[in-house]
C-alpha cells in the first residue's frame, strides 16, 4: 500500500507527446461538407469532449449530430473508455458519409495534448468535479472555449479564478445547470422575480442523500486506467472501484475529496434555480446552518432579507423546488412541472418565449429573464456571437459557493457567516482554509 | 473549561477534544485508524475530525492549540501505525497551527512518501508564518521534479518572498517550470516579476503569472506598475490569447468587456 511513484509526465512534457501527435494535430481529418450541409469546414467549431463517464455522452452525441461542428478529438483517463468514445465519433461520422466510412477522430490519454491542438475551438469538461477547473482555466488560458459540468468548481477560490479567467482571456463559458434552459424552471423564475407571489420567505428543495463515504480497501487498478493521474490535485488513497465509479446514486459523488456531495451534486441544479429566482447570481447567502446543529431539523442558508431555503424539507406534490411567498406559492420540477398558487399564476403572459433571447426586448416591462430553450445550442450560439450564455463562470461560481458553504458547515458540524461581497467566511479560521485546498504534485495547475 | 463531545458513526467511541482526556481518547482511535480491516478505519476517522472541528471553532483557540499539540506528536511518532499518521496529519491539514511546525517538518523530511506529501499540505495550510522556512529548506535539497513541484507551489501559497531564486532556477527546468511560473506569480514581488519576464516566450505559464501579478498589483491600487506588465506582455507575447488577457487589464473597468471575435477555422478542406 503507498502512493505509486510519482515518475508521472508533467504537462509541459506533453509537448514531447505533440511532437508524436504532431500529424494529427496539423493536419486535422477533416469530415467532407457533404456530412454537415451547407456548413463548410472554416465555418465549424472543432470540438474536443474530455472526460467521457456517464455525463459526456449526451454532449457527445448531439455534438457528433451538429452540422456547425465537428468533434475532432476526445480525452479520458481510462484506455477503455477512450477508445470507445473515439469509435462512438467516427462510426457517427461515417454512417453520414457519403463513402460510409471515417477516420480520424483524436484519442489523448492527456488533457493538456488535446488542449494543444490549434484545431479544437471549444472544450466539454465531463471529469468529476475536481478536475473541472484546472482542466477549464487551462482551456481558457490556450484560447478555447467552454462548457464544464456542474458545480463549476471544487472549491470557491477555484470558482473566482475561473470567473476571472473567463473575464481576462475574453472567453465563453457555459456551465452545464441545464434547468436553466428548462421551460418551467424559468417560468417559475419569471413569476418569483416579477413578484406575482410577493416577497419569497421560504424555498423547499429537495437534493436527496447519498451513503455516507467509505474507507475502503484496496484493489488492484484496472489495466488502461491512469489512476494517479484520475485523482490528480487530490490526496492520494488506495484504488478501489467504488471510488472512482461514475454513478448517480454514489461512487465517487460520496467522497468529500471530489466534490460535495449531494450539495455539490444536485444542489448545483436547485441552489442554483433559486439563486435566479431571488436575483442572487452576483452575490449568495450570508448563513449556513448544517442539519442537526443545535436542533436544526434541515439544512438551511439564509438571504440577507431573510429569505430561507431548507433542504430536504418535504416539498408538495413530490415536487423539486417550492418558493413560498406572501402572496402565493410556485412549485416546479424537471419534466416540465409547474404549479402556483393561485393556479392561474402559472399562465400569466410574461413575456416573449419563442426563441433564445438574452437581451431585454425593446418596451419589456418586467424584470427580464434571459430566455434560453436548449442549453449547449446555447452555449454554442453564444461561442460564435460572443455574447454571454444562460450559464456563465460568475453565475457558476455563485452556485458553487453556495453548494461549497454548505458542504463545508456539514463538515465542520457549525454554521457559517459569509460575506458575499467580499467573498470571505467570517469569523471561522478553520471554515477559511477550506475555501480552497491544498493539491497533489505534480497536478498543479491554478 | 468546556467539553466537546462527538460520537463516531460506527463503534460508539466517545472523545473529548479538550482537556487531560484528549491525549488518551486520541491514544484509543490510534489502533482503530490503522485497523487492518481497512473498512473498520471510518469511524475512529470521522471522531477523529470531529475533535479537530470541536477544537477548533471560533473561539477556542486554546483548545485547537492543545490539540494541536497531542497530534503533531502523534504525527511524528514512528510507532504509531502509518495509516493512523496519514489521517492524524490530514487533520493537522485543517487546523495545525504553530505547534504542529516541527512535528510536520520531522514527518516531511521523513521517508515515507505518503506521509512526506500529507506533510507538505499540512505545511502548506499552516496558520503560522514559521511553516514556510521548512518547506523552502526542503526545496532547496529536493531534486525530484514532481517533489519540487509540490514545494514550489506550497511556498508560492504562501506567498514567500525568500523563495524568489528558487522559483526562477525552477523555471529553467521544463518540467517544474510551469509550478515555478505560477508560485512566482502568487509571490507576485518586483524580483518575482523580473524572473518571470525571463521566461516569457519560453514557458507559457510565465505570460499567464505575469498577468496575474498585474492583476494584484492593480486591485491594491497599483496602476501603474500593473500598467507598464500589461503594456510589455501585449507587445512581446507570442501568444495571442496573452496578449488579449494583457489588453484587457489595460481596459478601464467600465469597458471590460469580452472582446468580440470571428469564429471560425481556415483549414483547407480534405478529401475522404
Amino acid at each position: 500500500m503507498g502512493m505509486q511513484g510519482h515518475s508521472r509526465i508533467t504537462r509541459r512534457s506533453f509537448l514531447k507527446r505533440a511532437a508524436g501527435v504532431g500529424a494529427a494535430a496539423a493536419f486535422p481529418t477533416i469530415v467532407p461538407s457533404s456530412v454537415f450541409g451547407q456548413n463548410a469546414p472554416s465555418n465549424r467549431l472543432g470540438i474536443g469532449h474530455i472526460g467521457m463517464g456517464l455525463m459526456m455522452g449526451s454532449h457527445l452525441n448531439k455534438m457528433v449530430r451538429a452540422d456547425d461542428a465537428q468533434v475532432v478529438a476526445v480525452c479520458d483517463v481510462d484506455r477503455g473508455r477512450l477508445e470507445k468514445a473515439k469509435a462512438t465519433v467516427e462510426n457517427g461520422y461515417a454512417k453520414r458519409s457519403p463513402s460510409g466510412t471515417f477516420k480520424g477522430c483524436g484519442a489523448h490519454h492527456e488533457f493538456e495534448e488535446l488542449l494543444a491542438r490549434d484545431d479544437v475551438d471549444v472544450v466539454f469538461v465531463a471529469t468529476p468535479d475536481h478536475w473541472h477547473a484546472p482542466i477549464s482555466v487551462m482551456a481558457m488560458r490556450h484560447g478555447k472555449d467552454v462548457y464544464v459540468q456542474k458545480p463549476m468548481t471544487l472549491t470557491i477560490k477555484e470558482g473566482r479564478i475561473m470567473s476571472d479567467t473567463a473575464r481576462q482571456y475574453g472567453r465563453i463559458l457555459q456551465v452545464g445547470s441545464q434547468q436553466r434552459s428548462e421551460r418551467a424552471f424559468r417560468r417559475a423564475v419569471q413569476i418569483v422575480r416579477n413578484g406575482l407571489i410577493g416577497k419569497v420567505h421560504t424555498i423547499y428543495t429537495s437534493l436527496g442523500e447519498f451513503p455516507p463515504p467509505q474507507t475502503l480497501p484496496e484493489e488492484a487498478i484496472p489495466d488502461g486506467f491512469d489512476y494517479d493521474r484520475w485523482l490528480g490535485p487530490t490526496p492520494w488513497y488506495p484504488y478501489n472501484a467504488k471510488r472512482v465509479k461514475g454513478d448517480y446514486g454514489g461512487g465517487w459523488r460520496c467522497f468529500w475529496d471530489y466534490g460535495a456531495r449531494k450539495n455539490g451534486d444536485w444542489g448545483a441544479h436547485h441552489f442554483d434555480i433559486i439563486q435566479w429566482a431571488l436575483g442572487m447570481d452576483d452575490s449568495g447567502p450570508v448563513e449556513f446552518i448544517p442539519k442537526g446543529y443545535e436542533g436544526t431539523e434541515y439544512q438551511t442558508h439564509i438571504y440577507a432579507d431573510g429569505t430561507k431555503v431548507l433542504r430536504n424539507h418535504p416539498v408538495k406534490n413530490g415536487q423539486m423546488i417550492q418558493f413560498i411567498g406572501e402572496k402565493g406559492e410556485v412549485l416546479v420540477s424537471r419534466g416540465d412541472r409547474l404549479e402556483t398558487t393561485p393556479a392561474e399564476l402559472k399562465d400569466t403572459d410574461l413575456g416573449p418565449e419563442k426563441e433564445t433571447l438574452s437581451d431585454v426586448p425593446p418596451g419589456y416591462k418586467g424584470v427580464w429573464v434571459y430566455v434560453s430553450n436548449a442549453h449547449e445550442e446555447n452555449f454554442i450560439e453564444c461561442v460564435k456571437t460572443r455574447k454571454q450564455p444562460i450559464c456563465p463562470a460568475e453565475i457558476g461560481h455563485r452556485t458553487a459557493t453556495v453548494c461549497h458553504l454548505n458542504g463545508i458547515a456539514e463538515r465542520l458540524k457549525r454554521p457559517l457567516k459569509w460575506d458575499p461581497v467580499k467573498e470571505e467566511i467570517v469569523g471561522d479560521a478553520e471554515a477559511s482554509r477550506w475555501m480552497d485546498r491544498a493539491r497533489r504534485a505534480p497536478y498543479i495547475y491554478i | 473549561m468546556k467539553r466537546y463531545f462527538a460520537m463516531s458513526a460506527i463503534g460508539s467511541v466517545a472523545v473529548t477534544a479538550v482537556g487531560a482526556d484528549s491525549e488518551q481518547a486520541v491514544s484509543d482511535l490510534i489502533p482503530k485508524l490503522a485497523d487492518p480491516k481497512v473498512e473498520n478505519r471510518y469511524g475512529a476517522q470521522m471522531a477523529l475530525q470531529e475533535m479537530a472541528s470541536n477544537a477548533s471553532k471560533p473561539g477556542s483557540g486554546a483548545s485547537r492549540e492543545a490539540l494541536g499539540k497531542i497530534l503533531a506528536a502523534k504525527a511524528a511518532d514512528g510507532s504509531v501505525p502509518q495509516p493512523a499518521r496519514v489521517w492524524i496529519v490530514r487533520q493537522l491539514e485543517n487546523m495545525g497551527g504553530a505547534e504542529a511546525v516541527g512535528a510536520l517538518t520531522k514527518v516531511m523530511n521523513g521517508e515515507d512518501a505518503e506521509l512526506r506529501e500529507c506533510a507538505r499540505r499540512a505545511l502548506e495550510k499552516n496558520s503560522a508564518p514559521a511553516a514556510t522556512a521548512p518547506l523552502r529548506a526542503a526545496l532547496e535539497k529536493a531534486s525530484d521534479a514532481t517533489w519540487r513541484i509540490g514545494l514550489m507551489n506550497s511556498l508560492g501559497q504562501r506567498g514567500d518572498a525568500g523563495s524568489v531564486k528558487l522559483m526562477a532556477a525552477g523555471l529553467g527546468d521544463a518540467k517544474t517550470a510551469p509550478a515555478a511560473a505560477l508560485a512566482l506569480g502568487n509571490i507576485a514581488n518586483a524580483a518575482a516579476v523580473e524572473a518571470l519576464w525571463s521566461a516569457l516566450n519560453r514557458t507559457p505559464e510565465a505570460g499567464e503569472a505575469l498577468i496575474l501579478v498585474a492583476n494584484q498589483m492593480k486591485a491594491k491600487g497599483d496602476a501603474a506598475a500593473a500598467t507598464a506588465i500589461y503594456e510589455r506582455v501585449a507587445k512581446e507575447a507570442k501568444s495571442k490569447s496573452l496578449r488579449a488577457a494583457a489588453e484587457f487589464g489595460l481596459k478601464p473597468p467600465e469597458a471590460a468587456q469580452a472582446p468580440a471575435e470571428k469564429k471560425g477555422r481556415k483549414k483547407a478542406e480534405k478529401k475522404q
